[in-house]
């Protein structure tokens, strides 16, 4: 799958290796450990995410492990902050 | 008007005395003898006004009165109303000094919404304020009843009350709890500390009311930028330490400890990442007072 749409708004905040998420939608607060700020920055600065995209960037970037990316991805998921929209 | 100068027994039975706590005021109706003592004693610095004779709009009308319920039908027990309406059980009668201070924060804590509500103690020095959230028997009255006899400002032994719009804490310095061993601690520690009546055998086990510091009554309407979010816990021969906590777990907590953070939503969110962000946070376990109330008088206030 490569494409998610992001349900409601998302407010958060990042120290150190940890963030805080906050969904608007559900009023649900979550404490998230060891996702790296830049794809919690990508993930929920617009509407839609693109995984394939991505990890293509990261790939030649900084280095983030698709693995990384995967688990963040259904951890959100989990959450209600993320759906799938396209495969 | 001082309650001193005051006839506060004739004003709690007819219309009410109006005690101003922070930036609240609460409208008192009762013919108990041990309320009128109590009060008289936990309450002397405080502005108060007969509420017949300077009608005023005040925030919370209180009852606390004398009732027969069955089965207790022959127990004397007091119940404490707001608004006419009871929110609590009856408790024995014994306990309505200990019944009228639960209630009155319970008013604050279940009402309010105008601030962000977190359980905890607030104190000031140079200045800023200290959050120390906590459960019951962390420990947080007893370090907190030491703290404001050692120069800290109490601003609450209960209710941090977060201004939606400045980020401050606005001050709500009531008299502080004090449960079982604790109040002897306190008793002997610091001899010049007034006590209001003991409530023996309540569901907390023995509880007793300080009188907060004058100079904190005083200073009720100065609000204050939070320095440090420290949550205490008191263990028996535990080794006094100071340990940096996590940002991201302190606002969890903080959440957790909050009466209304859900209320506020997005708000609740964004005053806890602010002040967060700006405070220092740690986790606090003790054992000796002493060493306590060095440790805090150590902390450094922001540049």
């Amino acid at each position: 799958m490569t494409l998610y749409q992001v349900i409601g708004e998302v407010s958060y905040v990042t120290w150190d290796s940890c963030s805080v998420i906050y969904s608007v939608e559900s009023g649900n607060t979550y404490l998230i450990e060891n996702v790296p700020k830049i794809i919690i920055e990508e993930c929920f600065s617009s509407r839609f995410f693109d995984e394939i995209a991505f990890s293509n960037q990261m790939a030649t970037s900084i280095n983030i492990d698709s693995t990384v990316i995967r688990n963040s991805l259904n951890s959100f998921i989990k959450m209600d902050l993320l759906e799938e929209v396209e495969n | 008007m001082k309650i001193n100068d005051f006839d506060i027994a004739t004003s709690l039975n007819t219309s009410g005395l109006v005690i101003k706590i922070g930036f609240f005021k609460y409208n008192i109706l009762s013919k108990l003898k041990s309320l009128e003592e109590s009060i008289a004693t936990l309450y002397c610095d405080y502005e108060i006004s007969d509420y017949e004779a300077n009608f005023e709009l005040v925030d919370f009308h209180v009852i606390v009165k004398e009732v027969r319920t069955f089965p207790a039908v022959l127990k004397k027990q007091a119940q404490f109303f707001l608004d006419s309406t009871a929110p609590f059980n009856p408790l024995p009668l014994q306990h309505a000094p200990a019944i009228i201070e639960w209630g009155m924060n319970w008013c604050v804590s279940s009402q309010v919404n105008t601030h962000l509500i977190i359980h905890a103690a607030v104190i000031e020095k140079n200045g800023f304020v200290a959050i120390m959230p906590a459960p019951p028997g962390a420990g947080k009255s007893t370090l907190t009843a030491s703290l404001i006899q050692e120069g800290w400002r109490l601003l609450s032994d209960e209710l941090a009350l977060i201004d939606l719009e400045t980020y401050q804490v606005a001050p709500f310095p009531r008299p502080v709890s004090l449960k079982n061993e604790s109040i002897n601690v306190i008793k002997n520690r610091y001899p010049n500390v007034v006590f209001g009546p003991v409530s023996s055998d309540t569901s907390k086990g023995n509880v007793c009311h300080i009188r907060p510091p004058t100079l904190s009554v005083k200073e009720q309407h100065v609000n204050c930028p939070v320095a440090w979010i420290i949550f205490p816990k008191y263990e028996k021969d535990a080794e006094t330490e100071l340990a940096p906590f996590g940002k991201a777990q302190t606002l969890i907590s903080v959440a957790e400890n909050s009466f209304n953070y859900s209320v506020l939503g997005r708000m609740g969110f964004d005053i806890l990442k602010y002040i967060i962000d700006k405070a220092d946070c740690y986790q606090f376990k003790y054992s000796n007072l002493d060493e306590a109330v060095k440790l805090f008088s150590e902390l450094e206030s922001p540049k």
